[in-house]
């Protein structure tokens, strides 16, 4: 589904990402850690295609096609999400107009039929059952003095509803506390399926007792240096990043 | 470039002349030229010598000029003051009116015709400076509603036009109003009598056509005790290069326990990209708030225009009344606007409320000039001031310039005012849920004006959120 | 020296738009004589010079003196400067002060001025602020209830300097206080303001920040109380030039009317020609909240005390950043002792 080739990035003339390259099979969920400042946001931004990050090298290609010469939006309405890190707040539009919009313009998009407010209102009621976001949330400006964790939840509820193929979700658990994160969590697995992926950035290994990957990477400088299995998370929570950097120093993981 | 600063080069989309054959005063102004045109119109004595005094206090007067807004000398005299389509008969309905003006109307998005019966709206469409056709009027003369061009008026109400006329803007108030007053060619009225609601928003489309041509719009809104009005008043004008003035006047009288809302959405050709032509819009608007319990509130949304310079004020005399002013103003390319409100509070316990909204993209330059007089026997009086701008790209301009002058010690004033751009932030998350950037930019806008746009009346409302769409397109992209 | 009677003919009318509040009609009428009065300074790590010629820069109601005192600030020096002036009655005087702050030093500099009798001051202070230096500057126009103050600051700060000003006004028939300040890169500028007008007396506090270049940084706080016939003026422009992007300006002014017949004006305003900026202010007018009132007199204050204690409440937050104790202490005695003779 997803397939990055030696991505060198850069922002602000800075070199972030130094030769990335990985692969997301469909139907997997891949999660990817890394100390702070190692690239992870970089690398979803990247992929979602923000106008700071120069890709200077290296390729990203999407079910086949050439992922880099599309703009944002375009991306979007392919089926890539980001759920954001810090969401933006957008001041005098409610939440469930926001998203009417944004699915409405996937849906043109795509050639499918627009939804009216009230099928909309409908579907947004039941899925915000699912990330117990209470529906009073959702005629309030989007995001606009949402606590860390409703900010979290509203993410997660825009990707239950737009479906994506390819969800990236970045530090989707900082600022949750246990239960939050578990409800959080319980939205993310039910988008899990054979035909869509996930990208989980995390720097913390809690959120993938959650969200079981297929697939762990340890993102270091600008890199993938080590691949493993679900259980490399719990290897790195023990003995920490500083032994992944040793193992790299010696030459073991590449 | 980025993202939002590449919004702005989509064509006016309402920018065409129609063709008519127009009776056409030759330019230039004098004493004989007022004479000529209050005789064409066929005005009592009265009016003539108010014309002319008006012109007389004109001629002594000084051109303004504002410290941020710039445009060439105005030659007074290279402008024709009157301007109509011939009048071939006297029209009795609308199949009658020329087939071209309603094209016109057509192209404007306006299916006239339609748009009457199924809102409910009464139009009283001025075409140039002539009324073409005034509807509903049985309906509302019914309720004792007179809703008129300003000419039929003079005609028929003389003593209420003369009693209102300049009651609320003086002769002498600023150097356009002076001018309007001696070449004012037509306009609305409007009598609500005593406890009357009016049941339908009455609406005006102005035009402006033949070129070269002033438009001196005069209306006159009277709403007597406890009765209530919505008045709406929207305007398109068609594309050319010559610089074209409009200085319109605008009077509301409010009695006891009366509302007047005036809702307004100017979109008049604002010139092109390069800021060659457009509009020069220097209106003054005011209402008083005369009786106790009375309310005035001006809301607008101004797109248009090269140059716009207009403040509609509230005179809030009676005790408990209230004053209200909702604005979103939108200036690209090269256009200004310098607008703003005066609320003058004399009354016990006046309350005045003002938000103010300013978009600035392109080399748009926008000022917002407000006045809250709180005057000695103002007791408990209150206002709030709300005043935001939002800035996409980085050669245009924001100035906030409010007055706040307090005379009483009960009173409670409160100013705030921001000023920000459109993030790219914003813009990347909307795009990343799939929205083009010029519907980012149209949503974040939106947003950023709901408190405004939601004074509108319905129909209107949706029409205003167009226009900011449009408005703008080309400022990101 | 100035000629008095060109002088006064070239004072500026309220029709000018800088002068609309504050009328000098009266200060016409004043009956003084032309003196120069130097004023007395104290320095710590740093020199006094006293030169003749320049006029200061900046464009207002100035007197032409022919000594100008300069303050400079050793190079490195941690520096302490009072400066005091003190106007005999009669006089109209106008003493120069030029403050010059050489790069990465600091500089505590307090300016107080006082008055007896009929007078009339026009000192202009400018201040030279070398790059990534730190001035705290407060400035203190005591009472003087027939005196008129025409004062004049401009701050001209090099990049990432901060100059953090602070401007105790208690009174005066006219006591007007001009601040000029010219940010460059990365500069900050924080200015608290206190108006106090007692019965009949005019204060006004009339600001400029000229953002020329980019991520410089504004804070202004004024606050003003007025008694019975008295008014306080408020005019505060920040302009952010073009290119002056990441500038971040925050105004706020809160007016508390304390009797009837007392009148406020602000004119809060903002001239922006940059997009990538953050720039906001408030203005608010009122009086003292009754319910506070109330609450204080079911603890057995008397309504007076009441009023004073919350109006000295009110001054006291724009006092809040002067961390020098035994200035702050002075203050205290000066804004008590203003309290004390307010109309009830």
């Amino acid at each position: 589904m997803l397939s990055i080739k030696n991505l060198h990035a850069s922002v602000d003339g800075k070199e972030i990402l130094k030769g990335l390259t990985l692969e997301v099979p469909v139907g997997q969920v891949h999660a990817i850690m890394g100390p702070n400042g190692s690239g992870k946001s970089t690398l979803s931004r990247v992929i979602c295609g923000h106008p700071d990050y120069v890709v200077t090298e290296g390729s990203i290609t999407y079910e086949g096609v050439d992922l880099l010469a599309m703009p944002i939006e375009e991306r979007a309405r392919k089926g890539i999400f980001l759920s954001f890190q810090h969401p933006v707040e957008i001041p005098g539009i409610s939440t469930a107009y926001f998203l009417r919009s944004a699915l409405n313009a996937q849906h043109k998009a795509r050639g499918e039929p627009e939804i009216d407010a009230i099928d909309f209102l409908k579907v947004a009621k039941e899925k915000a059952k699912l990330v117990e976001l209470p529906a009073a949330l959702l005629n309030r400006p989007l995001n606009e003095g949402f606590s860390g964790g409703e900010k979290k939840r509203v993410e997660i509820f825009q990707m239950t509803i737009l479906e994506p193929k390819l969800a990236i979700l970045d530090e989707t658990d900082s600022g949750l506390d246990i239960d939050a994160l578990r409800v959080v969590a319980g939205g993310i697995n039910t988008m899990r399926s054979p035909t869509r992926s996930q990208l989980v950035i995390t720097h913390h290994q809690r959120l993938l007792d959650y969200i079981v990957p297929d697939v762990t990477h340890v993102l270091m400088d600008g890199r993938i240096v080590k691949t493993g299995g679900k259980e490399l998370a719990h290897e790195l929570e023990e003995k920490g990043y500083d032994w992944v950097k040793r193992e790299v120093a010696a030459g073991v993981a590449l | 470039m980025s993202d939002v600063e590449k919004l702005v080069d989509a064509p006016y989309k309402y920018g065409f002349v129609t063709d008519i054959e127009s009776d056409t005063f030759p330019p230039g102004l004098d004493e004989n030229i007022v004479r000529a045109l209050s005789a064409k119109k066929h005005e009592p004595e009265w009016l003539t010598e108010w014309r002319l005094a008006a012109f007389r206090k004109w001629k002594e007067m000084e051109p303004p000029h504002w410290q941020n807004v710039k445009f060439p000398e105005i030659d007074y005299q290279a402008i024709s003051y009157y301007s109509a389509p011939k009048p071939k008969k006297v029209l009795g309905s609308m199949d009658e009116v020329d087939p071209e003006v309603r094209k016109t109307f057509e192209k404007l998005g306006i299916p006239l015709v339609e748009q009457m019966r199924l809102a409910g709206v009464a139009v009283d469409a001025v075409f140039d400076s002539v009324s073409v056709a005034t509807t509903f009027k049985d309906k509302l003369k019914d309720m004792g509603v007179l809703f008129m061009s300003f000419s039929e008026a003079v005609r028929e109400h003389p003593d209420l036009v003369r009693e209102h006329l300049g009651s609320v803007v003086p002769v002498t108030d600023n150097y356009f109003a002076a001018l309007n007053s001696a070449v004012f060619t037509d306009g609305s009225f409007v009598y609500i009598p005593k406890g009357v609601r009016c049941p339908m928003e009455l609406s005006t489309y102005f035009r402006i056509n033949a070129a070269m041509t002033g438009q001196f719009e005069r209306t006159l809104i009277v709403a007597d005790e406890g009765s209530h009005v919505s008045y709406l008043e929207g305007c398109t004008a068609p594309m050319r290069d010559e610089n074209q003035l409009h200085a319109a006047v605008v009077e509301l009288v409010a009695k006891k326990k009366a509302t007047i809302k005036y809702s307004t959405v100017q979109n008049w050709y604002p010139g092109d990209k390069n800021g060659k032509g457009g509009i020069y819009n220097f209106v003054t608007k005011r209402g008083i708030c005369e009786g106790d319990y009375s309310r005035i509130s001006w809301t607008q949304v101004e797109t248009g225009s090269a140059i716009t310079w207009k403040y509609p004020s509230c005179i809030l005399k009676g005790d408990y009344s209230i004053g209200e002013f909702y604005s979103v103003a939108v200036t690209n390319n090269y256009q200004q606007a310098d607008t703003g409100t005066k609320m003058v509070h004399i009354g016990r316990h006046t309350k005045s409320t003002i938000v103010s909204k300013g978009i600035s993209a392109g080399h748009g330059q926008q000022t917002y000039r407000g006045l809250v007089n709180i005057q000695k026997r103002a007791v408990g009086a209150r206002n709030h001031t709300q005043c935001d701008s939002l800035l996409i790209g980085p050669d245009c301009g924001a100035h906030t310039f409010p007055y706040i002058d307090v005379k009483n010690s009960s009173a409670t004033v409160e100013h705030e005012a921001s000023t920000g751009r459109i993030s790219e932030d914003q813009l990347f998350y909307c795009r990343q849920r799939g929205l083009s950037a010029e519907d980012a930019v149209s949503l974040v806008v939106n947003g950023f004006c709901k408190q405004v746009l939601k004074e509108l009346p319905m129909e209107f409302a949706v029409e205003a959120q167009k226009l900011l769409g449009v408005s703008l397109e080309g400022a990101v992209g | 020296m100035t000629d008095l009677i060109t002088w006064k003919a070239s004072l500026p009318t309220p029709r000018h738009e800088d002068w609309k509040y504050t009328s000098l009609a009266s200060l016409k009428q004043a009956d003084v004589k032309p003196v120069v009065v130097a004023p007395v300074i104290a320095a710590r790590g740093a020199t006094v010079e006293t030169r003749t010629g320049d006029v200061p820069a900046i464009d207002d109601v100035v007197v032409q003196v022919d000594e100008h005192v300069h303050v400079l600030v050793h190079e490195g020096a941690d520096a302490v400067v009072t400066i005091a002036h003190a106007t005999p009655a009669g006089a109209l005087t106008g003493a120069n002060v030029h403050v010059h702050v050489p790069a990465n030093c600091k500089l505590h500099l307090v300016e107080r001025f006082a008055g007896n009798d009929v007078f009339v001051h026009v000192p202009a202070t400018t201040l030279t602020i070398g790059a990534g230096a730190k001035v705290r500057y407060v400035r203190v126009v005591e009472d003087a209830p027939k005196g008129f103050h025409l004062g004049t600051v401009a701050a001209d700060l090099a990049p990432d300097a901060t100059l953090a000003l602070a401007s105790v006004v208690l009174g005066g028939r006219i006591s007007r206080t001009r601040i000029d300040v010219k940010l460059a890169k990365g500069s900050t500028i924080e200015m608290d303001g206190l108006s106090l007008a007692g019965k009949d007396a005019l204060v006004d506090h009339h600001t400029f920040v000229d953002h020329a270049e980019p991520n410089a940084t504004t804070r202004e706080r004024f606050r003003a109380a007025v008694d019975s016939g008295g008014r306080a003026v408020f005019t505060g422009k920040v302009i952010v030039r073009k290119g002056a992007v990441k500038t971040d300006a925050a105004q706020h002014t809160k007016t508390l009317l304390l009797a009837d017949d007392a009148i406020a004006n602000a004119r809060p305003q903002l001239e922006i020609l940059a997009d990538d900026v953050k720039c906001s202010h408030g203005a608010a007018v009122g009086r003292l909240d009754e319910e506070a009132l109330f609450y204080l007199r079911t603890r057995g204050i008397g309504p007076d005390d009441a009023r004073r204690l919350l109006t000295k409440a009110f001054a006291s937050e724009s006092l809040a950043t002067i961390d020098d104790g035994p200035l702050r202490a002075s203050l205290d005695v000066l804004v008590d002792r203003w309290l004390a003779g307010l109309s009830s």
